[in-house]
Parts: C-alpha cells; sequence; structure tokens
C-alpha cells in the first residue's frame, strides 16, 4: 500500500512535471487511494494505457472566499517568493485555527487573547464593515453597539493571539464595505452578543441582505452622496442641491470602459489559477476536515446537555 | 498591501503592461484621454495597420488587446462586452468585425493580437517617436525583415559551401569518367577539376 | 517740470563736489584724483573724473584654470557632454544596406511597404464601404484568379489591379511572379 502510494505520487509529479499549472482531485486521502489501487494495478497490467488527464478543478467561486490569497495586483510590490512562503504561512495558520468563509455584511464572533480581559480571553460580537490587504496582513473591521457606544475593532486575519472565528450570520450586503454603518442609527449595527450561530444548507449561494440602511442627519464622516450606495435608504432626504450638483461632478462614468484601469487592478485569470492550483488541496482538505468536526460536534450537543 | 478586485475576471495579456498609464497630453482629463485612445482603437481595428507616436499606440494597445480578448472571452451575447465594444469603436460596422472576424481569427492564438514596432523618423525630425501598430493577420506585407535569405548567415554560408563542395565532386567524377572513355592519362583532368 | 527737475539735480551733484572738495585727508584710493583736485586752476569738477572709465566695476579676482576653461566648454563625459557625440547602435539593413537604429524598421524597406499598405488600404475601404464587415478580406493582384474557390470561401476578394511586388510573396518559399529555377535542392544527408 505504501510503495504503492509512493509509486502513485511519483507518476503523478511526472504527468504533471511539464505543466505550469498542476491541478489535483482533492477527494479525502483515504477514498482517493483506496481508488487509486485498482487502476495501479490496471497501469501495471497495461503499461502501454495512457495516464487519465486531470482537469482543473478549482471552483469559480474560491477568489470570493479566499480573496487574500491573491496578491496586490500593484506591479512594484510583487514577489514571487515572498507571495509564495506567505501563502504557504497562510496554509500553516488554517491547519492551526479554523478561519471561515465570511464576506463583508457577515456578523462575526472574535475571540482572541487579551492580558486585561478576565479569563484572558474577549471574545466580540459585530458585523464586518470592510476587508482590505492581502497575505498574512489581510484584515476585517468589526462593528457593534454596546451600551449605546459604536465600537469597531480591527482583526488582523491570521494574527496569532486570534482563537477563533465563528460566522453566526453568512450573508452579503448591497455595498463592498459598509463605512455608511458609522452615520446610520445605531439600531442597524446592533447585534446581540449572545447571538447564535445560524446554519446555512449546503451548497446554497450566499444570501444578499437587501436591508436599507437609516442613516441620521448631517454632520456625517464621509460624503455619502458621492459613492452611490445601494444600502442607504433616506440619502435624498438629506441632500440640497448644492450636494447633488457637486456630487455629479465627481462621477467617473467612464471608469467601467477604463479596461486598463481594470486590468491593473485585477489579477489576470490564468495567475489566479496558478495560485489556487497551489493551496487548493491543503484549503479543500481542511473544509472537509471542518465539515466531519462540525458533524460531530452537532452530534455531540445533546449529550452535553443531558 | 490592497487586495485585488475580485469582482472582475480578466485573461492575462501577451504583451508587457506598464505598471501605470502613460499620461497623454488633453486638456479634458482622464475622460478625454479616454475619447483619445478611443479614436486609434477604431482606426486600428479599421486598417490593421496604423502609424502614430509611440506613447499613444503603446496605451492604445493594451484597450485593443483587452478588447479583443474579451470578445473572445465572452462573445456576442454577453452585454458588457456588447457595451465595451460599442464604446471603444467609433464606427459600427467595425463592432461586427470584432465578434464574426476578429474572434475567429484570435481564437486560437496563443501570443498577442496586436504587434508593434518602432518606425524610423528623419533625422533629427520631430521629438517624438513613432511607432506602427497592427493586428496580426492581416493582409499587408510584413514588415519583419525575413533574414534567411542572407548570404552572411552562418547556415547560408555552409551551405554554399556545401553546394560547391558537391559540384566540384560532381565535375571531378564527370572529368574521370571522360578520361576513362577517352583513356588518356587522366592525372592534368583531374587536377583541372579540382581546381574549378 | 523736467527743467526744474534738472536744476535740483544739477544743484545737488554741486553739493557733492564740494563736499568731496573739503575732505581734507582722502582715501588712498581716492588719492591720486584728490591731488589732482588739489590744482586750483581747475574749476570744472565732475563726477565723471571721479568714477573714470570703471575702475570700481567688479572683475575676477582669480584666474580660471585651463581644466576649468575646457570644462565650461565642452563639458563633462559622465555628465553633460555638449559637443556631438557619436551614434553607436547604427547598423546596416541586412536586405537593402541602409543605415538604421538598432530596434527601428529600417527606413528605406520601411517606406516601400508603407506606401504598398496605404494602397492597400484605399483599396480595401473603398470596397467595404458602410457595410457590416463579417468577413476576411483577401486581396488579389493582377493576373491571381487562379485560387481555388475553397480557398476564398467566407473571405471577401479585393482586387488590385496591378502585378504583385517582386518583394510582397505569399509563399515565403516561392516567389510568385518568377518562375522557379529548375535547380535540385541539395539534401546534407547527400553530402557525406
Amino acid at each position: 500500500m505504501n510503495v504503492n502510494a509512493r509509486f502513485l505520487t511519483n507518476r503523478i509529479a511526472q504527468q504533471c512535471a511539464y505543466k505550469r499549472i498542476v491541478t489535483f482531485s482533492t477527494k479525502p486521502t483515504e477514498q482517493s487511494a483506496a481508488a487509486a489501487v485498482p487502476q495501479q494495478q490496471q497501469q501495471q497490467q497495461h503499461d502501454a494505457v495512457a495516464p487519465p488527464v486531470r482537469k482543473p478543478i478549482v471552483p469559480a467561486h474560491y477568489r470570493f472566499v479566499y480573496p487574500e490569497f491573491l496578491p496586490d495586483p500593484k506591479v512594484e510590490w510583487r514577489n514571487s517568493i515572498r507571495e509564495k512562503l506567505e501563502r504557504l504561512d497562510m496554509l500553516n495558520r488554517r491547519r492551526q485555527i479554523e478561519l471561515p468563509e465570511f464576506y463583508v455584511g457577515s456578523i462575526l464572533a472574535v475571540t482572541s487573547s487579551d492580558p486585561h480581559a478576565a479569563g484572558k480571553t474577549s471574545r466580540f460580537v459585530g458585523i464586518c464593515i470592510h476587508r482590505e490587504r492581502c497575505g498574512l496582513r489581510a484584515r476585517f473591521i468589526l462593528r457593534n453597539v454596546i451600551d449605546h457606544q459604536g465600537i469597531e475593532i480591527v482583526y488582523e486575519l491570521y494574527d496569532p493571539t486570534i482563537q477563533k472565528v465563528e460566522v453566526l450570520r453568512l450573508e452579503k450586503r448591497l455595498d463592498d464595505s459598509l463605512f455608511y454603518l458609522r452615520d446610520a442609527l445605531p439600531e442597524f449595527s446592533t447585534f446581540d452578543e449572545h447571538m447564535e450561530a445560524e446554519t446555512l444548507e449546503e451548497g446554497t449561494p450566499v444570501p444578499i441582505n437587501e436591508l436599507k440602511v437609516v442613516l441620521r442627519p448631517r454632520p456625517w464622516l464621509e460624503r455619502w452622496e458621492r459613492q452611490n450606495l445601494r444600502g442607504v435608504a433616506n440619502i435624498d432626504q438629506y441632500l440640497k442641491d448644492k450636494h447633488r450638483k457637486s456630487s455629479e461632478k465627481v462621477q467617473k462614468p467612464w471608469e467601467k470602459y477604463d479596461l486598463m484601469k481594470q486590468y491593473r487592478a485585477t489579477i489576470p485569470e490564468e495567475e489566479q489559477k496558478e495560485i489556487f492550483a497551489e493551496v487548493h488541496t491543503e484549503l479543500h482538505t481542511l473544509e472537509l476536515q471542518r465539515k466531519r468536526n462540525k458533524r460531530k460536534r452537532t452530534f455531540v450537543k445533546p449529550k452535553h446537555l443531558a | 498591501m490592497n487586495q485585488a478586485d475580485v469582482s472582475k475576471l480578466m485573461s492575462q495579456l501577451r504583451i508587457a503592461v506598464r505598471s501605470n498609464k502613460r499620461n497623454l497630453k488633453n486638456p479634458d482629463g482622464p475622460e478625454g484621454r479616454l475619447l483619445k485612445l478611443r479614436k486609434t482603437v477604431t482606426a486600428l481595428v479599421k486598417h490593421e495597420r496604423i502609424e502614430l507616436f509611440y506613447n499613444r499606440a503603446d496605451e492604445a494597445r493594451g484597450y485593443a488587446e483587452l478588447l479583443i480578448s474579451n470578445a473572445i472571452r465572452h462573445g456576442d451575447r454577453h452585454k458588457a462586452t456588447m457595451e465595451l465594444a460599442d464604446y471603444w469603436l467609433l464606427e459600427k460596422q467595425l463592432v461586427h468585425k470584432l465578434f464574426k472576424v476578429l474572434v475567429p481569427r484570435y481564437e486560437n492564438y496563443n501570443v498577442s493580437y496586436t504587434r508593434m514596432f518602432k518606425a524610423p523618423r528623419d533625422y533629427p525630425g520631430i521629438y517624438y517617436r513613432k511607432s506602427v501598430l497592427e493586428l496580426r493577420g492581416n493582409p499587408y506585407p510584413v514588415l519583419t525583415q525575413d533574414n534567411s535569405q542572407n548570404r552572411n548567415l552562418l547556415h547560408n554560408v555552409l551551405l554554399d559551401e556545401a553546394r560547391k563542395e558537391f559540384r566540384r565532386e560532381k565535375l571531378a567524377s564527370l572529368a574521370n569518367k571522360l578520361a576513362a572513355e577517352t583513356e588518356e592519362t587522366p592525372k592534368p583532368t583531374v587536377e583541372k577539376a579540382t581546381e574549378v | 517740470m523736467p527743467r526744474i527737475l534738472l536744476l535740483s539735480i544739477k544743484t545737488i551733484i554741486g553739493n557733492l563736489e564740494n563736499l568731496f572738495a573739503m575732505v581734507k585727508g582722502s582715501p588712498p584710493a581716492l588719492a591720486m584724483i584728490m591731488s589732482d583736485r588739489n590744482n586750483p586752476t581747475t574749476q570744472t569738477f565732475s563726477l565723471k573724473d571721479v568714477i573714470g572709465d570703471g575702475f570700481l566695476w567688479a572683475v575676477p579676482k582669480h584666474r580660471r584654470s585651463v581644466e576649468k576653461r575646457l570644462n565650461r566648454k565642452f563639458g563633462f563625459p559622465e555628465y553633460v557632454w555638449k559637443p556631438l557625440k557619436e551614434k553607436r547602435n547604427l547598423r546596416s539593413c541586412l536586405k537593402c544596406g541602409h543605415e538604421h537604429e538598432l530596434g527601428v524598421l529600417c527606413s528605406f524597406c520601411y517606406d516601400i511597404v508603407r506606401k504598398e499598405t496605404h494602397q492597400m488600404q484605399e483599396k480595401i475601404q473603398e470596397s467595404l464601404g458602410v457595410a457590416p464587415i463579417d468577413q476576411e478580406v483577401v486581396v488579389l493582384y493582377d493576373g491571381e484568379n487562379d485560387l481555388s474557390p475553397e480557398a476564398l470561401k467566407g473571405s471577401r476578394v479585393v482586387e488590385i489591379q496591378k502585378p504583385r511586388p517582386m518583394w510582397f510573396t505569399k509563399n515565403l518559399l516561392q516567389k510568385s511572379t518568377q518562375q522557379s529555377a529548375d535547380t535540385k535542392e541539395v539534401k546534407p544527408s547527400d553530402l557525406g
């Protein structure tokens, strides 16, 4: 068995040696090994039979789930070796701790070690209003209102002091960042600290919450009228003609035709494939493990209560 | 360390892309720049080979490449791509050309869709460099030199020598044959033949 | 008004001259002049005599060395070189022998191609007009109608009423307007 497996990996390496993009199907290791054994025997019997062609099967939604694996598109800051090392470090961290899929608008609970807190840990529940940066520096901002006081905490995703990240409600909002919650009425960013995690059925797309928040009157932190926000209900009520005029002036309707600008802001598809092919196997096995653990946990739960 | 924009997916360009855009002289700002480049892209698709200043050609090249690659990727049923084509091609019969002529032409290309050469300019002439921008697979005479016939190239030198050698041998054998037939002293003829 | 002004200036100058005359211990630079001044016979004293031919103007205090002068004249080769510089990136075209810059098309060859291209473009645009373009264009010269219909299938034929130029051939191995030579090809394997 062991010899067989080694032989198999060698063969796979040979098959993929001349291809830049290396992708494997990532079934659970035991199953794949079990499936591979008869195949192996077959191959030994018929040496001339060509090896089965493996298609790249990196899911298309990976770039939304793991955006921090894509490097900064700014050419001056690219460094392929650094990026690769960072990716390895990120995977190492992900092996230690479960970093679930979440988006701007999802409600998270982050438990992090805090030397000043009682019990040395603090748990903060809030809505993710922004995700930024890439690689090991990836971070997100959680916002909540506690005791009538808006609180925002910036967490680095790969920070070793983070002990647990739970997604309490997995959903998206209408906008890419929700900074306007700072100027909205407090009930729109108030979330219960003891909120229970809501489970989504497997395979369902991430729901988009079409909630429109109500802004409080000026003064605001930013000129929201200039940002074409979709998730704001009552912005018109605070606008005068001069605001409308000035916001019209700063609009850039031609930018959707500026192909090179978009190109310079994105990582091209071929490169994305290469990157995700590199980390896909690992990420997928981690996902599967997590699912298995979850099932176990849900099964165990009633025992605890009893 | 900003996150890459994941909302759009573009295919990799096969040309060298500058890290940031060039500023082209125009009074209308960034919008005017696009309006200006639009004319160049239209002319490129229309004529397939144009001569213009280097900077403008280099800027327009990326847009033309992306326009074609988007057309190949999404086809003519994709609304956003159609909108792009409508914006970038001022003459609307060229929209047909993009989808019906250029897409089939470039579908299986492994290299860039456009080609750029530095064009000569009169000395001392104007300061700006000139260039020729063309679509690959155009019907015009090629701009690159076909150097395979150059006599000074090594393989041509060798072939020439081989040819000479072959002729010499043939002459020698002919002379030998003649000598054998006439049964005269073969030595002088052989020497003559080798001298040829 | 100007007359008054002139008069006032004159009086001021006169006062100044009196002042100078009053000074007893004159500075050494003026000693010569003052000794002249001592002459009571010359009554007409003027400032022009004092200033002379500009003996108070600035003058170079030190000699500029030869090296400095040469550097000023020609510049320094590593920083600024003022005389003409030779171009080292010129090569002669392998095809026609004209000089051209490295990496730049040969101007002579390019001129020929450009003229032909312009002619073709004109012809093509004439034939295309404003109808939607949905076919590849094939350009045929005089006496090239012997192409098979399969080769022209799905393409628009544009004809140019002149023979195909010698240098512009579709088939790179054979000249289309020249008779193919009868020489046999020499295979390298036959040489040994």
